[in-house]
């Protein structure tokens, strides 16, 4: 197999696993980077967002091999010290409960605002209605973005 | 953020003991205490009651990290002062474990970032072994405060013993036990050598419990303790595990439930990139390899035999139709009497983490990192599997990414034991969504028939007829049978309510128990009930007190548009769960419980084919999204009650309230679920 690739959160990272393989087993499986989750394999429920180029993509869909030559932003990579301005509001907010889904929620949210940093509601919902939670945590998410976003939140 | 090669094996910290287990460290700790043993705790936040430092003269006791003072089994004080909690409850996401450590806290003075709550060892000194029934605050609230309360007595008798000053005379606050009339204080962690050689007997009569006036902590809001963790992405759930050596293990399953292996032919799967070895368990075909998505790929490349068993003939739409036939429906007597036939339909938990076990056998010993509900049990199964003593297995708990009754069943730990034992070496399974929605253990299809006679007061006789399978194909389910029973009766007293021409609200004031009215007339107030709405919408009311517990009720406001599709608008809630530990939290689950109770009303449900679940992703089992999310406002009765629980109650109200909405806003009865816009036009 194919020695690949891949800068993800600043750093580079070379792995030996088949072009085919999702960037989520990847990331999660070979590198350890275990904050992006895997739910429905489909891209259904977006709990495995991360950014490729700053886009929200799902990464149980998206082959290692269309990762290469991007810059892929994980969840360990949304903040040096965890405190994105969308972290901070969701704690804020108190928005996780089993939290499972809020890393990939966080990726989406971030993406959303690095390119709409005051988004309405109905935005909101354009962007994050693919992305699942069990536990309802979808008004506190909401409560959050806006909150993040009144910060000047896209940094 | 720095990552730690050994960070999970840290996180999923061992207790050590006897088929012992594991603990979660909360965020505000960091990855593990790090405390200095020669600092004082922090002082609070204002700063202005920072102690003044005792007199010179004063003899300290030096602190040594190594003591450990126990309060009895549930709460340890070490030489660093930190206080560790052992309960016997897993953290699903509903808040347990956060609110533990603020009784803890509360009643020991104790700043709560320096308060940890840990898995209890599997022994039933601890109390019952399984999450579940939304009873973990409820049953470890006075348990915990006295414990905690005992912790306190120690530390005072220790302290004015060596002030040689009455006990009565020093108090505590963040930390420290102080005697105000010489101005002395020490830190918990200077007394926890000298208190742990206090017999607990000494302080039996002196240990008392604070008046709710005097609770600090109790009863403010609290962000869940691995807050940080979570939202970094560095909480480490069972699905993220990792052992040295570890295999990555997926399974095929019969396509009909509980279904068997009769033979396969694995040479296609063997190919796969990765996979190293395929072969037969009890419930499946295993296949294990050197990534999760290799080993996936291997279970896609297996031939299969399989015997379908005993469910090869099952069908929802026959056991509607049976069902249907036992209801023994006659031509009511007269136009006084009022009947309906409800339906409810199987539905899958759906936790977004799906079922996944690391274990490690050999022939001495098991080790299982286990996301469960159900330790106790999967404890014995485990050990009966094996053939292993108790004491030689060792169970370890993460934090888990939903459970909802789902993880009070083993069947994925049994697996993945079986698994490590066939291939010598700790695997990780990992079931795909698929599987997840297809192989649980759901809830269970219902017909219900409801009559009530309107020419006499009272509530309706209901007869059910429930699909039977309770520990096999199905079981508890988010709010459980109080589910379902709340679907029926208030949709039916909706249906009474309007056939007498009552306001829906006024006739449950009269039919239904008082402990239900607070909550009743608090949604009534809060939710513009009774005022006009714009033609297509309309408020539903409903009330459940779940367990016989905690009462709650909701209004939903809906709209309907004319392609049927049902909007949600709003929800009011009124909850009485008696002293509220965590407010924040207990808002937080209402919000949760109404959404799942949404999701039922609106969203996916299962069908059973020949055995075989329909349903397979969130493509056809949807749930509820941001974009169909309703404005909830929730309202906890004030109460100074002994806390009941939670965690479940939120649900049974909504579906009710929704179909009773849309009663109003459309003036059609539906009387199943989950309501389709079909049924609408």
């Amino acid at each position: 197999m194919p020695n690949t690739s891949l800068l993800i959160n600043g750093e580079m990272f070379t792995v030996d696993v088949s072009p085919e393989m999702p960037l989520l087993w990847v990331l999660r499986d070979s590198l350890g980077l275990t904050g992006t989750k895997y739910s429905c394999g489909q891209g259904l429920c977006g709990s495995c967002t991360v950014h490729l180029d700053g886009a929200a993509v799902r990464s149980c869909i998206t082959p290692v091999a269309a990762a290469t030559g991007k810059i892929i932003t994980t969840i360990e990579g949304l903040s040096k010290n965890g405190d994105h301005p969308l972290q901070q509001a969701w704690l804020a907010e108190k928005v996780p409960q089993c939290g499972y889904c809020q890393p990939g929620q966080l990726m989406a949210a971030a993406a959303l605002l690095s390119n709409n940093p005051l988004p309405t509601d109905s935005e909101i919902d354009a962007a994050m209605s693919g992305v699942l939670c069990r536990c309802g945590t979808y008004q506190r998410i909401r409560s959050a973005i806006h909150r993040a976003a009144s910060a000047g939140g896209s940094s | 953020m720095t990552r730690n090669k050994d960070l999970n094996r840290r996180d999923f910290l061992k207790v050590g003991g006897t088929g012992l287990l594991v603990g979660i460290y909360l965020s505000s700790c960091g990855e593990s205490p790090t405390f200095s043993p020669t600092l004082a705790p922090s002082p609070t936040a204002t700063g202005t009651d920072q102690p003044t430092p005792a007199p010179a003269e004063t003899p300290r006791p030096t602190p040594n990290p190594d003591a450990i003072m126990e309060a009895g089994i549930f709460i340890h004080v070490d030489g660093r002062g930190f206080v560790t909690g052992y309960i016997p409850r897993t953290e699903l996401g509903q808040g347990s474990l956060t609110a533990f450590a603020m009784i803890i806290a509360d009643e020991l003075d104790q700043p709560i970032d320096q308060v940890r709550i840990e898995h209890s060892p599997l022994d039933m000194a601890y109390g019952d072994l399984h999450t579940g029934g939304s009873d973990s605050i409820s049953a470890y609230f006075s348990r915990l405060a006295k414990a905690a309360a005992r912790a306190r007595a120690l530390l005072v008798t220790a302290a004015s013993r060596i002030w040689e000053v009455p006990y009565e005379a020093c108090t505590t606050e963040n930390g420290r036990v102080m005697h105000a009339e010489t101005g002395n204080w020490f830190t918990y962690a200077e007394l926890v050598e000298p208190a742990s050689t206090i017999p607990l007997s000494d302080v039996a009569a002196s240990a008392e419990t604070k008046n709710p006036a005097g609770y600090k902590i109790i009863g403010t809001p609290v962000a869940d303790f691995d807050s940080r963790q979570m939202l970094e992405g560095s909480t480490v759930y069972g699905a993220d595990f990792t052992l040295p050596g570890m295999l990555y293990a997926a399974m095929a399953f019969p396509p009909v439930l509980r279904g068997s292996v009769v033979s396969f032919d694995a040479s296609q799967a063997l190919k796969v990139p990765g996979v190293q070895d395929a072969f037969a368990i009890d419930s499946g075909v295993a296949v294990v390899a050197d990534s999760t998505w290799a080993a996936m790929q291997g279970v896609e490349a297996l031939r299969v035999e399989w015997d379908p068993g005993p469910n090869a003939q099952l069908n929802s739409a026959a056991l509607r139709e049976e069902f249907l036939a036992n209801l023994e429906l006659s031509v009511p007597a007269d136009d006084q009497v009022l009947d309906a036939v409800y339906e409810v339909p199987f539905y899958a938990h759906a936790p977004l983490e799906p079922m996944n076990c690391v274990a490690d056998v050999t022939n001495s010993r098991c080790e299982v990192w286990a996301p469960t509900q159900n330790p106790g049990l999967a404890l014995s199964r485990v050990s009966a599997l094996t053939g292993l003593s108790r004491e030689d297995i060792q169970f370890h708990i993460p934090r888990v990414g939903g459970g909802f009754g789902r993880r009070l069943m083993i069947d994925y730990i049994e697996q993945a034991v079986e698994i490590s034992s066939k291939a010598g070496a700790p695997v990780k399974l990992t079931w795909t969504r698929e599987q997840d929605m297809q192989h649980g253990y759901f809830h269970p299809l219902s017909l219900h028939h409801a009559r009530a006679d309107l020419s006499q007061q009272g509530l309706p006789r209901i007869h059910s007829q429930t699909f039977q399978s309770w520990d096999d194909l199905t079981y508890a389910w988010r709010s459980v049978t109080n589910f379902t029973d709340a679907f029926v009766r208030e949709c039916f007293l909706d249906e009474m309510a309007y056939a007498l021409g009552r306001d829906p609200s006024e006739l449950r004031l009269e039919l239904l128990p008082e402990r239900l009215h607070g909550v009743i007339e608090t949604v009534v107030a809060h939710s513009n009930w009774g005022e006009p709405m714009s033609s297509g919408s309309g408020r539903g009311l409903a009330c459940w007190s779940t367990w016989n517990v905690t009462p709650v009720a909701q209004v939903a406001e809906v709209s309907v548009a004319d392609s049927g599709k049902v909007r949600v608008e709003r929800v009011v809630c009124a909850i009485d769960c008696g002293l509220a530990v965590n407010p924040d939290m207990v808002t937080a689950q209402m919000e949760g419980g109404i959404v799942w109770g949404l999701t039922a009303a609106l969203k996916g449900s299962v069908d059973i084919v020949d055995g075989s679940v329909q349903q397979s992703n969130f493509a056809d089992y949807p749930l509820l999204q941001i974009d169909e999310m309703p404005q909830i406002e929730v309202h906890i009765i004030p109460s100074d009650r002994r806390p009941s629980g939670v965690g479940e109650m939120g649900v049974p109200p909504a579906a009710p309230a929704v179909l009773n909405a849309i009663f109003a806003a459309t003036g059609k009865r539906i009387r199943h679920l989950p309501v389709r816009p079909e049924d609408l036009v």
